[in-house]
């Protein structure tokens, strides 16, 4: 279970390039799931791809290898009913 | 005294306009005039709900005047015991106006693509999981009922609603219909009379 | 939605226009009882609509009604206003053949808006199984839409009004609460969702209902207007029976107890109350509660008296139709009062 409180997510350019990626962090057997993309990273509605802050580092090798192109990390708190993104850095 | 003119107003704008009055008087009687019998019943039946004092007076066949006066006005702190109007209420959980219940009464969203329904499921969970204010209720039925049975894919995020106090309902028949009354994963069963008492009780949020 | 109809309240929209049941009975009940073993069920019986039989086989149907506009959309008005003259053919059982429209239109007001009226109605007209056969119109400074409708039905096979038998269930298969949400929504007062749950089911034929009904024993039958549930219950047990209303399983539409709660209610629901309050016993403490049951309906769905055994089976397949219906009280010996509400 990815912990609700803390987690990475990686956003893509579309919705069906994000689908991808999940298929192939699955295959990997690292836990992962498209959730909606958060406002704090853009208005519009597509789906990001949701991961274990510790498991950034090791999907974004798996999607590089792949050649599946990212549109940037970030850090997610849930906290007291309030969200807050920030960049993520290694 | 605050006066209102709603002569030549049909109800319920004579009751509308006293309860904007209500919001911003403090405890200062009001003074409506109405031009009919049935327009002064309306307003004292309001009156009588919020234990306001009222009369009515019949000045001539088209004018009527109704003195609405609160008999606690001056005493703060029976005022802030009772407010008058009921979205007043200082001491309630939620902030008013804001509590809500979940329909789900399928396990997809939308006309269209199931599958893009599905999909569309998930998503409006999850972000259901990270609202401000989460409803007090999730109602499932139909093949929503399918939603809460072992296996689904969107039990992770129920789970974890319900663990923030949000109550998650499947509709009994329908779980039967689907076989899949032994398969309850989250929540209870609840049977029609609750979920019609419930519908009309909330402001329902149907994806 | 544009606001095709005037920007005022509609307040006096709708079923909430009608002259109070008592004023009506009064005035009506000085002309003679006309003798003709033809003419079946009329307005003594305060019944839906006329039956006048031709045959052994076919009595006609008459009924007629019109209002002015409760809602701002010019065709959702004449679809909701045809809806409602329409249902007192399958209120007593009939099949509907024509239909005439009934028309009062200002001079100043642009006709494209009455022609998505009568597009509306016309619509209806169709869907009911009828055919528009023609209509009448005058110059009035305020818009009223309705219509005239001829139907058959078999002399043998006419549901009354006032015929239901102790021990009966009563099944309601529309919700109530038109008449708070349409009001309260033109005062700008009632959430979109709301609004257009009360079109939907304002819009609804019982025309599919009553066909359901036909394939099981039916004591009595009549369609929830101007009166609202208690004045139309009051009606069917008249002074034979008395009953029993479950408040709680009475189908409601969305919003309308959140507004008959913040006291938007309608003048017609207090002249129901007004007319009815002596013979209404209410053993629940909810004021909201009561004023939905007050509450005059536009278009309304059917109250329907049934024996115990076919209630279940009659409701399951009411509620096949998607609307919220329900089962919401029962028929007892003649009692105190005609009407008591329990939760």
């Amino acid at each position: 279970m990815i912990d609700r409180k803390h987690y990475g997510i990686v956003a893509f350019p579309t919705s069906q390039a994000a689908a991808a990626a999940e298929a192939v962090v699955l295959e990997a057997s690292r836990e992962c799931r498209l959730i909606p993309m958060p406002e704090q990273i853009s208005a519009g509605c597509g789906l990001v791809l949701q991961t274990h802050l510790d498991d950034l580092n090791a999907v974004l090798s798996l999607l590089s290898e792949r050649s599946i192109s990212n549109d940037g990390c970030y850090e997610v708190r849930f906290e007291n009913r309030k969200k807050s993104v920030e960049e993520w850095h290694d | 005294m605050k006066k209102i003119d709603a002569v030549g107003q049909a109800c319920p704008m004579p009751v509308i306009l006293t309860k904007r009055a209500l919001k911003e008087s403090n405890g200062e009687t009001l003074l409506i005039s109405v031009d009919n019998e049935i327009a002064t019943q309306n307003l004292a039946k309001m009156a009588e709900q919020l234990k306001l004092s009222v009369q009515a007076e019949k000045i001539n066949d088209s004018l009527y005047e109704v003195k609405i006066s609160d008999p606690n006005a001056g005493n703060e702190a029976h005022a802030a015991e009772h407010p008058v109007l009921p979205d007043q209420a200082a001491d309630t959980e939620v902030p008013s106006g804001t509590s809500y219940v979940v329909v789900l009464n399928s396990d997809f969203i939308g006309n269209g693509s199931e599958e893009l329904g599905r999909t569309l499921m998930k998503s409006f969970l999850f972000s259901l999981t990270e609202q401000d204010v989460l409803p007090e209720k999730v109602l499932c039925y139909n093949a929503g009922a399918l939603l809460t049975t072992e296996g689904s894919a969107v039990l992770d995020d129920l789970k974890a609603l319900e663990e923030d106090g949000v109550e998650v309902l499947t509709c009994g028949i329908c779980g039967e219909f689907y076989g899949v009354k032994d398969k309850l994963a989250v929540g209870t069963f609840t049977n029609m009379y609750r979920i019609v008492e419930i519908l009309r009780n909330a402001k329902t949020v149907s994806p | 939605m544009e606001q095709e109809l005037s920007n005022e309240l509609f307040i006096c929209g709708g079923c909430n226009a009608k002259i109070g049941p008592g004023v009506l009975g009064d005035l009506l009940s000085q002309f003679p009882k006309q003798e003709n073993p033809n003419f079946l069920v009329g307005f003594d019986s305060s019944d839906d609509a006329a039956v006048f039989r031709i045959d052994d086989q076919t009595a006609m149907i008459q009924t007629l009604d019109f209002f002015p506009a409760m809602v701002a959309d010019a065709t959702l008005f004449g679809e909701i206003a045809a809806a409602n003259a329409l249902s007192d053919v399958f209120a007593m059982g009939g099949e509907v053949l024509t239909a005439m429209n009934i028309v009062c239109w200002p001079e100043t007001k642009s006709t494209d808006t009455l022609g998505k009226i009568l597009a509306g109605g016309f619509k209806k007209v169709q869907e009911a199984g009828g055919v528009l056969v023609g209509g009448h119109s005058i110059h009035d400074p305020q818009p009223k839409y309705g219509l005239s409708v001829l139907g058959r039905v078999h002399p043998d096979r006419i549901y009354r009004n006032d015929t239901c038998v102790p021990g009966d269930v009563l099944l309601l298969t529309k919700p109530l609460g038109t008449g708070i949400i349409t009001t309260a929504y033109s005062a700008g007062e009632m959430p979109q969702e709301a609004f257009d749950a009360a079109v939907a089911s304002m819009t609804t034929l019982n025309r599919y209902a009553a066909e359901v009904l036909k394939k099981h024993t039916v004591h009595s039958c009549t369609d929830i207007t101007g009166f609202g549930l208690l004045g139309h219950l009051s009606e069917m047990v008249s002074n034979r029976c008395s009953a029993t209303v479950y408040a709680d399983s009475v189908p409601c539409l969305n919003g309308a107890y959140q507004g008959a709660k913040e006291f938007l209610i309608t003048a017609g629901g207090q002249r129901n109350r007004n007319h009815l309050e002596a013979d209404v016993d209410f053993q629940i403490e909810d004021y909201a509660l009561e004023e939905l049951l007050f509450d005059p309906q536009t278009s309304g769905g059917l109250l329907v008296s049934v024996p115990v055994e076919e209630a279940a089976a009659l409701l399951a397949e009411i509620e096949a139709l998607g609307l919220p219906c329900g089962i919401i009280g029962e028929v007892t010996e003649k009692g105190a009062k005609k009407i008591t509400v329990v939760h």
